[in-house]
């Protein structure tokens, strides 16, 4: 009770309030703008609030979390372009409604089922992030947490690169940038290069930036064209009326379980649930055959899933420390910065923590959807800023949100250099989010591995048998094995399909 | 394809990918529509030879970097030193990228529809950004510096005096060609930056 208390109490600071209402702009307009991801908004927004109080930091980047989930549904629906990544299955639907005249019906619907979405699954945080944590607390050893890790790390890189190989160096190079600094257990430099600031180790910071947002902006500014897309502008009715009410209903379950399942997987994101969410709602529906065409029921489907994700996402970030997705991979970043270690110990010692972080997203979700049903008409607006201002914008906050972590020069240069490989990775086909869970988790795996070792006696067999141990160490395998099997099968199916085509006379 | 969907072979190969790796057996019934041809990246066996052999020539000299290492102390029995977790992912490191290079080498060149082709214009806008901003950062650590004019010396803060240019130089090179739009953009953004980080929070600009 008392900590109940305490994490309401958090939450009437005003000056929670007012990074509320900065993340939920922010958040607004990254969704609304094709190309800025949450996760670079994120990122961006890091620099700013190293210097805040811990609640007031998660009151900004939770809240740009929730609002770019918003945000990010008006380009899907009015240009066929997803804002971030959650919204692709949105376009499915959303646009073909556009086309027919009915994009303000089809904006409410979005923003109905995201915050529909985002409510259930922030049930799903409140109600079990203690328990797993607890449980995880209690089960998990220094061998348990280093198969956990692994596990999250297999399941990222194996969903987030065309190429397995890629995904996997991809991690492997963010693992070996976690190495940089000193060795804690002996005290030992490691590739410090006898510079002073790096004997801390790298700044985390500065990477992300570099990564996600001078490398995002600089592969814009390599393939900017001038065609530009001029989004609908015949909106059409905004309210359902009741029989669109109820149609909602089935898909909103159907794909709401999907969402919250998806969530729950380590590093799976809004994205794949949406897919998922999308078809499998399909499958249910009494009208299959207007999936794709303009469905009502497929607009719903698709943002329900891809916001039921968010607080199972949350859950396992803040429970197990494993992160959700690239979002959250950026969040335990700057968490670490506040002290605050999310893994199993957390909520143990600090439990009114999940108190503030519901209060949170819940406000915010309330706010976002009050901002996108009243104002939607004034975001569909944003979609006609020129890109020079945006781009501009967007080089100067990083180079400013970079150098606020540090006041030096030279975190600004770590950050451009960070930006000039991330954009040669990005264009040569290699993911960002790997990079950064590696940079996150190599350490800890390190950490716990050296620990559980220790315990072992240095008999690594002792610790790959333990049950929980094997179980996790199992699903990493399995996590790398299904795309495999899954696009050899494609690739022979698509093989077997052409010589049909060849063999069958025309 | 309709007009509408021309140019967006990012989007439309996100579609793919994420369908794909999500729900295979689902794939066949999510759209997927093609992406547009003439703006979508090439395929490029040679760039990925050469990605693959960087790869595998950086991953092997970070094997020799990690047994470099100098250890203060033996290590404990039972104990990892510091060499112990980068040499695993060197090892790591040279295994994958020598399966890579194998890959590469006998399979046709991985797709590229997730990313849009490099337009010539854009190589020069970026190399020129890059050299402005590294000019504006080079202006700016000076932190200040004075100006002597009709005998008064006049003293500036190299952020408030740099920033109003680099904003305007690369809003012009992004494509703005409104000298009145460019201006304001420059002093407000740069007022507005200088009064909420300089001012309010404290930063040291």
């Amino acid at each position: 009770m008392n900590d109940l208390l305490i994490g309401i109490e958090s939450l009437l600071d005003p000056a929670v309030m007012l990074s509320m209402l900065l993340g939920l702009v922010l958040g607004l307009l990254v969704g609304a703008f094709p190309g800025i991801t949450a996760t670079m908004a994120v990122a961006l927004a890091a620099g700013f609030t190293l210097t805040l109080e811990p609640v007031q930091g998660l009151a900004v980047l939770l809240t740009i979390y929730v609002a770019a989930n918003f945000g990010d549904r008006v380009p899907a629906i009015l240009v066929n372009t997803p804002g971030t990544p959650a919204s692709i299955a949105t376009t499915f639907d959303g646009y073909p409604m556009a086309k027919q005249g009915r994009a303000g019906l089809a904006l409410t619907i979005s923003a109905i089922g995201s915050a529909i979405g985002i409510f259930a699954s922030l049930v799903l945080f409140a109600a079990f992030a203690i328990p797993l944590a607890t449980i995880a607390n209690r089960l998990f050893g220094p061998a348990e947490m280093f198969a956990l890790v692994v596990f999250g790390l297999t399941v990222m890189v194996s969903i987030s690169s065309h190429s397995l190989l890629k995904g996997l160096l991809a991690g492997a190079l963010g693992l070996i940038i976690g190495t940089i600094g000193t060795y804690a257990i002996t005290n030992d430099e490691r590739f410090t290069l006898g510079i002073t600031d790096l004997r801390d180790g790298y700044n985390f910071i500065a990477l992300i930036i570099g990564l996600f947002g001078i490398a995002e902006l600089f592969d814009q500014l390599l393939t900017a064209r001038k065609n530009r897309i001029k989004p609908i502008s015949r909106l059409g009715r905004w309210w359902p009326n009741k029989s669109e009410f109820k149609q909602m209903g089935r898909p909103m379950a159907v794909s709401g379980a999907v969402g919250l399942g998806v969530g729950l997987v380590p590093a799976a994101g809004g994205d794949i649930a949406g897919l998922i969410g999308w078809d499998r709602a399909k499958a249910v529906s009494k009208n299959p055959e207007q999936f794709g065409k303009g469905s009502l029921e497929g607009v719903t489907a698709s943002d329900t899933a891809s916001s039921a994700t968010l607080g199972g996402s949350l859950t396992t970030t803040m429970a197990l420390g494993v992160p959700g997705d690239s979002v959250m991979a950026v969040m335990i970043g700057s968490m670490m910065i506040w002290g605050i270690s999310p893994g199993p110990g957390l909520f143990t010692s600090r439990p009114d923590l999940v108190v503030s972080i519901t209060g949170i997203m819940l406000i915010a979700t309330v706010l976002s959807l009050g901002v996108s049903l009243l104002r939607m008409r004034g975001m569909v607006k944003l979609l006609d800023v020129p890109n020079h201002y945006l781009w501009a914008t967007i080089l100067i906050f990083c180079i400013i949100g970079t150098y606020a972590t540090t006041n030096n020069i030279a975190t600004v240069i770590m950050m451009l250099v960070a930006g000039v490989v991330g954009v040669v990775l990005k264009r040569t086909g290699f993911p960002a989010g790997p990079i950064v869970l590696g940079m996150l988790l190599g350490p800890l795996a390190e950490k716990e591995l050296g620990r559980a070792l220790l315990i072992a006696g240095g008999d690594f067999g002792e610790i790959v048998t333990r049950p929980l141990t094997a179980l996790l160490l199992g699903l990493a395998l399995v996590s790398l094995a299904v795309p495999l099997i899954r696009r050899m099968r494609t690739k022979s199916k698509s093989r077997k399909d052409s010589a049909t085509k060849v063999d069958t006379p025309a | 394809m309709s007009p509408h969907n021309k140019g967006h072979g990012r989007k439309a190969a996100a579609v793919e990918d994420s369908s794909t790796a999500a729900a295979s057996s689902e794939a066949d019934s999510i759209p997927a529509p093609a992406a547009d041809d003439e703006y979508v990246a090439r395929p490029s066996k040679r760039m990925e030879v050469t990605i693959a052999l960087v790869a595998l020539v950086a991953t092997v000299l970070f094997f020799f970097a990690a047994q470099g290492i100098e250890l203060r102390r033996e290590a404990a029995p039972g104990q990892i030193d510091a060499r112990f977790w980068p040499t695993i992912l060197a090892l790591l490191g040279i295994a994958l990228s020598t399966s890579r290079l194998i890959v590469v080498l006998t399979r046709p060149a991985d797709s590229r529809v997730d990313l849009e082709v490099v337009q010539r214009r854009g190589v020069a806008g970026l190399l020129i950004a890059i050299v402005l901003t590294i000019v504006y950062i080079a202006v700016w650590s000076a932190k200040s510096f004075s100006l002597h004019l009709f005998g008064y010396v006049f003293g500036f803060n190299a952020f408030v005096f740099a920033t109003p240019f680099y904003l305007a130089a690369l809003l012009y090179l992004f494509g703005s060609r409104s000298w009145k739009a460019i201006i304001i953009y420059a002093i407000v953004t740069t007022a507005f930056i200088y009064l909420v980080f300089g001012q309010l929070l404290r930063i040291a600009l």
